[in-house]
C-alpha cells in the first residue's frame, strides 16, 4: 500500500457538521476507511472541542495533531474566514507518525523545548525523517524553544510547523491532540519511515530603509535602534491610525534581520520578523525571536512581485530534490501577512493554484495562514515570519537524494 | 581616504562635492519621505483591497443568488437559498424566516439555518409573532429593518431575543409595508457573536441585509403573484371543467355564434333540439339552421339582427319542422359578451318548449272541462241547499207550531195552564226583585155545568170560547191570560196593583154580563183578585186568588173578591 494520504475541507458553520464533512473528504480522497494519523487545520470561528470531537469520530480516532489558524489551505483553497476546517488522513505502510504536545508554553521557552523533546526522545531513532511542530503563535519565542529542543533530540531533524493563529483578535490560538483542545502550547508530530521532505522557504519582502542598529533590547523585545525608541522609528511609516490598528501597521512593516552567513548561500539576505505586539509607554514592539543590542536590521515592506516570484522559486527547489517523485502529502504553512492582507482574492488564489498545479494538482494538500513560520535552511532549523514554508512528503527512494536533514532551500 | 581625497581635489572641486554630497542627502532624504509615503500608501491600498475584496464576493454571491432567485417561484427554494447567503455570504450565525398564516394573522417560522444544536432548534421553530405585536409596528409604518443589540433595552425585542435565541439581530420585513407576506431574522447568539457579521446600525450591515431583503422582497412577491396564478389557474381550470361538463350534459341546448351567425361552439343537446344527430352535423350559420328548419322570415331576421346588432335576445319563443316533418316550439334567449367595444361572442340558451306548449294546452283543456263540472256541480249544490233551506224554515214552522201548540189552549186559544205557570214564574220573580206591583185575577163562569147541561158542550165551549175572547181582547199585550181549567181562567197582570186589578176585574165581569151568548143567553161570572205580596210563593199568591174566587163563588157569584194577607176573601169595595 505505501502510504495513501486525502484532504478534506468544510465551511459549514456547524462544527460537527464540518468535522465530518471534512474528515469524510479526506477519507474519501485516501481511499481509506481508518487512518492511521490525522492532520487538522481550522479557524477559531468553531467550537473547537465540538469540531475536534467529530473529526474524531469521523477518523475512527486515530491519533490527531493540529492548530488553529487565521485561514486554511487546501486545494485551490486559501480559506481566510471565522469558519473553514482541513482535515488529512494519513494511512502508511512505510512512515510512521508519532505524535506529542506540552502546555503552559508562555514565558519558559527554553523548558519548553526540552520538554517537548523529552516527550518524543522515545521515538526518535535512525529512520526519523522530520518534525512537525504547532505552537501557539501568540506566547511563542522561538529561539530559546529551538536551541532547548535541538539541544535535548541530540541529532540533527528537519523541524517544519506554524504558529498557531486566531482571526487577528490576538486573543486565543488553539492546538490540538487527539481529544485535547488547548492554548498556549505546542502539538507536535514526529514523521519516521521510508519516506523523505523536500521544501521551499521564501518571504519576498524588501527594505526600504537604511540599515539600523538596536540600541536596546532584552530577550524578544526591542527598545531602541539607532538611539531611537522603536515605535517613534517606525510611527512615520504608518498611519495615523497606527496606535489602535497596530495588527494592520505589523503587517504593512516589519523587520528584517541579516541572514547568518552559515546559511546564507541557500537563502535570501534577510530573515523576516513580524512584531507581534507593542508597547507604547516603553515605545518598544516584541518579535518571536530573540535580538541582542548591536543586531542589525531592516525596516521591510512586503514586496507582491517578489512573494510571485518566491513562490515559483519554492516550486523549483523542491522539484529539483525529489526529482520525478510525485510527493504523497504536502503541507503549506503560509503568513497571515501573505494572504487577504497584501493581496486580492483572486490574486492569492491564483498564487496558490499556481504552486498547486506545478505540483501536481491532485497531491493531498493542506496548510494554514499562520502566526509564524518554522522551517529549515541549509541544516539549521529556522524561524521565519512573511514567509512560505511548503513541504513535499515523498517515499525513500523515489527521488535523487534520500538525506533525513538536507534540504533544497 | 577622505584625506587622500581632499589632497587630490582643488578647492573649487572640494566645493562642488559638498553641494553634491548635500543634493545627494537631500535627494536621499527625500526618497526617504516618499518611501515612508510609498508604504504609508501601500497599508491603506490593501486595506482597501480587503474592504473592495469583501464588497465584490458579497456582490458576487448576491448576484449568484439573484439569478437562483430568478428560477424559481418556490418560496421553500427561495428561502433556502436566502439562508446560504445569509450564512456565507453575509455571514451572520443563525437566520430565520417567518412567513405569515393567512387565517390566524401570525408569522410563524418556516425556514431557519445556523449553528443550533436539536433541542435549541425545536425550540425557535416553534416561534410565533403576531401580526399585531408592537415590535412590528415600525416595520408596517413603512420601516424596512429593526435592529437589537446589546445597547437597545426595548422589552418585547428583549423577549422576542429569548425565543429565537439571538443577543442581536436585524428584523427585515420582505414585501411593501402594506402587505408583509414574510420576515427575516438574522442575527448571532452572545457567545459566537465576534466570529460573525455584527448587528449594528453600521453602513456594512445595512446596506448588506438591505440588498439582501430587496431581492428577497422581489422574490416573495413573484412568489406570492405566482401562488396566486396557480390559484387563478386552478380556478379557471375548475371553472372550465365545470362549464365543460353543465355543457356537455346540459338539457338546454347551448350554443355560442359570432355577430354574423356563425356557429363556434354547440352543445349535444342544441343539436337535439333542432332535430340534427350531432352537432357537427349542423350547418355552419344560424341561417342556414333557419332556412332548413322553416323559422320563417320574421323570426330569421329577428335572430340575425339581433345578432349583428349584439341586442340581446329575449324569450324568443317560436316554431318549427323538423327535418322528420315533426313541428317543435323553442324559447330562444342569447347573451352578447364584449370585449371593449367590440363582440366577443355571443352566448345563446335554446330551451324545446314543444312538451311545455303541449302540456300546456292539455292543461287548458282540463281546466275548462273542469270549470263546467264545477259550475254544474255549484249548481246542483245551489238547488240542494235551496231545498234543504225550504226543509229547514218548514221544519222549524212545524217545530214553532208544535211549540205554540204545546202552549196554548186549543179552544180558547189562550195560554194553558203548564205555559201559565211558566210565565207566572218568572213574572212574579221579577216583580219581587224589583219591587213591582203584579196582581192576579182568576174566574170561572157561574153555572157552567148547568150550561153544558141544557145547552151542551158545544155551546159551552162556545161561551168558553166567547168569554175568553172578549177578556183578551181587553187586556194588555203584557199580560198573560191562560185556561186554568175547564171553565177556571187566571189573567196575570204586571205593572198592576190590586186597585188596576179590580177595575180590570170589574170590567170583565160587566162585559160578560152584558154580553148576549149565542144559544145560552146570560152568563156571568164570579172573580177572585189577588195582589203579590213579597212573601209570596207562585203557589200562594195562585191560592190567595183561587180563595178569593171561592168566596166570590160562595157569596153569591157575578161578583169580585179580593184575597186577603191571611187567604180569606173580602169584597170588592
Amino acid at each position: 500500500m505505501g502510504t495513501v494520504a486525502g484532504v478534506g475541507y468544510s465551511t459549514h458553520r456547524n462544527p460537527t457538521v464540518a468535522g465530518k464533512e471534512a474528515a469524510s473528504k479526506a477519507l474519501k480522497q485516501a481511499g481509506i476507511d481508518v487512518p492511521d494519523f490525522v492532520m487538522v487545520f481550522t479557524t477559531v470561528g468553531y467550537n473547537q472541542q465540538a469540531l475536534i470531537k467529530s473529526i474524531r469520530e469521523a477518523t475512527s480516532e486515530a491519533p490527531l495533531s493540529g492548530c488553529s489558524g487565521e485561514g486554511v489551505i487546501t486545494h485551490n483553497t486559501g480559506d481566510e474566514t471565522n469558519f473553514g476546517v482541513t482535515v488529512m488522513v494519513i494511512k502508511s505502510d512505510d512512515m510512521r507518525f508519532e505524535h506529542a504536545y506540552i502546555e503552559d508554553i508562555s514565558k519558559k521557552s527554553d523548558m519548553a523545548g526540552k520538554d517537548l523533546a523529552d516527550s518524543i526522545k522515545p521515538y526518535l531513532s535512525s529512520d526519523n525523517i522530520a518534525c512537525f511542530i504547532f505552537a501557539d503563535g501568540l506566547v511563542f519565542n522561538s529561539n530559546p524553544f529551538m536551541e532547548a529542543f535541538e539541544k535535548t533530540i541530540e541529532k540533527p531533524l528537519p523541524i517544519f510547523g506554524g504558529l498557531a493563529a486566531d482571526n487577528w483578535a490576538s486573543e486565543k490560538t488553539y492546538q490540538y491532540h487527539n481529544d485535547m483542545v488547548f492554548s498556549e502550547g505546542i502539538s507536535c508530530v514526529l514523521m519516521s519511515g521510508r519516506g523523505n521532505v523536500a521544501w521551499g522557504i521564501n518571504h519576498g519582502c524588501v527594505p526600504v530603509g537604511t540599515k539600523r542598529t538596536i540600541t536596546k533590547s532584552k530577550d524578544n523585545v526591542i527598545y531602541e535602534f539607532d538611539g531611537i525608541p522603536a515605535l517613534t522609528a517606525l510611527r512615520d511609516y504608518s498611519d495615523d491610525d497606527w496606535e489602535t490598528q497596530w495588527n494592520k501597521t505589523s503587517l504593512n512593516l516589519c523587520l528584517g534581520f541579516k541572514t547568518p552567513e552559515s546559511f546564507k548561500e541557500d537563502y535570501e539576505d534577510h530573515i523576516i520578523r513580524y512584531m507581534i505586539r507593542k508597547d507604547d509607554s516603553a515605545g518598544s514592539v516584541q518579535i518571536q525571536s530573540e535580538v541582542h543590542d548591536g543586531d542589525e536590521l531592516w525596516i521591510v515592506r512586503r514586496d507582491k512581485e517578489l512573494i510571485r516570484n518566491g513562490m515559483q522559486q519554492i516550486s523549483r527547489q523542491i522539484k529539483t530534490k525529489i526529482g520525478s517523485a510525485k510527493p504523497k502529502f504536502i503541507m503549506h504553512i503560509e503568513c497571515v501577512g501573505r494572504g487577504k492582507v497584501v493581496f486580492r482574492e483572486h490574486e492569492k488564489m491564483d498564487l496558490i493554484s499556481s504552486l498547486q498545479k506545478d505540483m501536481g494538482e491532485d497531491i493531498p494538500w493542506i496548510g494554514f495562514y499562520s502566526f509564524g513560520e518554522i522551517g529549515p535552511i541549509a541544516k539549521s532549523n529556522c524561524f521565519h515570519n512573511f514567509t512560505a514554508v511548503v513541504v513535499a512528503v515523498y517515499e525513500a527512494g523515489s527521488s535523487e537524494e534520500c538525506l533525513d536533514t538536507e534540504t533544497a532551500a | 581616504m577622505s584625506g587622500h581625497r581632499n589632497s587630490s581635489l582643488d578647492p573649487k572641486d572640494e566645493i562642488n562635492n559638498l553641494i553634491e554630497q548635500e543634493r545627494l542627502r537631500e535627494e536621499n532624504e527625500t526618497l526617504a519621505q516618499q518611501i515612508k509615503q510609498l508604504v504609508k500608501a501601500e497599508g491603506r491600498l490593501y486595506t482597501y483591497q480587503q474592504e473592495l475584496d469583501a464588497q465584490l464576493k458579497e456582490y458576487k454571491e448576491l448576484y449568484d443568488l439573484s439569478g437562483k432567485l430568478n428560477n424559481t417561484f418556490d418560496i421553500q427554494t427561495i428561502f433556502g437559498y436566502a439562508l446560504e447567503y445569509i450564512m456565507h455570504g453575509l455571514e451572520y450565525e443563525r437566520a430565520i424566516f417567518f412567513l405569515r398564516d393567512d387565517d390566524t394573522k401570525e408569522y410563524r417560522v418556516y425556514a431557519l439555518d445556523g449553528y443550533y444544536d436539536a433541542d435549541e432548534k425545536e425550540k425557535v421553530s416553534k416561534t410565533v409573532i403576531n401580526a399585531r405585536d408592537p415590535i412590528l409596528n415600525p416595520c408596517f409604518d413603512g420601516c424596512e429593518h429593526i435592529i437589537f443589540n446589546q445597547e437597545n433595552d426595548n422589552a418585547e425585542l428583549i423577549e422576542l431575543s429569548e425565543k429565537i435565541l439571538m443577543s442581536e439581530y436585524v428584523i427585515y420585513a420582505l414585501g411593501s409595508h402594506l402587505q408583509i407576506p414574510a420576515i427575516l431574522i438574522a442575527g448571532n447568539s452572545i457567545e459566537n457573536a465576534e466570529f460573525f457579521q455584527r448587528v449594528n446600525e453600521s453602513v456594512d450591515v445595512l446596506l448588506g441585509i438591505g440588498n439582501l431583503g430587496e431581492l428577497l422582497s422581489s422574490a416573495v412577491s413573484n412568489h406570492m403573484s405566482f401562488k396566486m396564478m396557480e390559484k387563478a389557474l386552478e380556478r379557471e381550470k375548475i371553472a372550465k371543467a365545470k362549464y365543460r361538463g353543465i355543457f356537455e350534459n346540459a338539457s338546454e341546448g347551448i350554443i355560442q355564434l359570432t355577430p354574423d351567425g356563425a356557429f363556434t361552439s354547440c352543445n349535444n343537446a342544441a343539436a337535439d333540439i333542432l332535430g340534427y344527430p350531432s352537432p357537427e352535423k349542423m350547418p355552419r350559420q344560424i341561417s342556414e339552421v333557419a332556412s332548413e328548419l322553416q323559422f320563417g322570415d320574421k323570426i330569421t331576421s329577428r335572430l340575425l339582427e339581433g345578432l349583428r346588432s349584439g341586442t340581446d335576445i329575449k324569450d324568443l319563443e317560436f316554431d318549427f319542422t323538423k327535418k322528420n316533418g315533426n313541428k317543435h316550439w323553442v324559447l330562444f334567449n342569447t347573451r352578447t359578451i364584449y370585449s371593449g367595444d367590440e363582440i366577443a361572442t355571443i352566448d345563446g340558451i335554446i330551451l324545446d318548449v314543444s312538451e311545455r306548449n303541449e302540456a300546456r294546452e292539455a292543461l287548458q283543456r282540463a281546466h275548462d272541462e273542469l270549470e263546467i263540472r264545477i259550475k254544474e256541480r255549484t249548481d246542483e249544490l245551489a238547488k240542494a241547499n235551496s231545498l234543504l233551506m225550504d226543509e229547514i224554515l218548514e221544519r222549524t214552522r212545524i217545530e214553532e207550531k208544535l211549540r205554540e201548540l204545546s202552549e196554548i189552549d186549543p179552544l180558547t186559544m189562550v195560554c194553558n195552564r203548564r205555559k201559565f205557570f211558566e210565565l207566572i214564574t218568572l213574572e212574579v220573580e221579577k216583580c219581587k226583585r224589583y219591587n213591582r206591583p203584579l196582581s192576579l185575577i182568576m174566574y170561572d163562569l157561574d153555572n157552567f155545568k148547568k150550561i153544558n147541561d141544557e145547552f151542551g158542550h158545544q155551546v159551552g165551549d162556545s161561551v168558553l170560547k166567547t168569554t175568553s175572547g172578549m177578556v183578551s181582547a181587553m187586556i194588555r199585550k203584557v199580560d198573560v191570560f191562560a185556561r186554568y181549567g175547564g171553565d177556571e181562567f187566571i189573567l196575570l197582570c204586571p205593572e198592576t196593583g190590586l186597585s188596576g186589578a179590580l177595575t180590570l176585574a170589574e170590567r170583565i165581569k160587566g162585559l160578560t154580563e152584558k154580553h148576549n151568548y149565542l144559544g145560552s143567553g146570560k152568563v156571568t161570572m164570579s172573580i177572585g183578585v189577588a195582589e203579590l205580596d213579597p212573601q209570596d210563593t207562585v203557589d200562594v199568591f195562585i191560592e190567595k186568588a183561587d180563595k178569593a174566587l171561592y168566596v166570590a163563588k160562595k157569596k153569591g157569584r157575578n161578583r169580585v173578591e179580593i184575597a186577603d194577607a191571611d187567604l180569606d176573601a173580602k169584597p170588592a169595595a
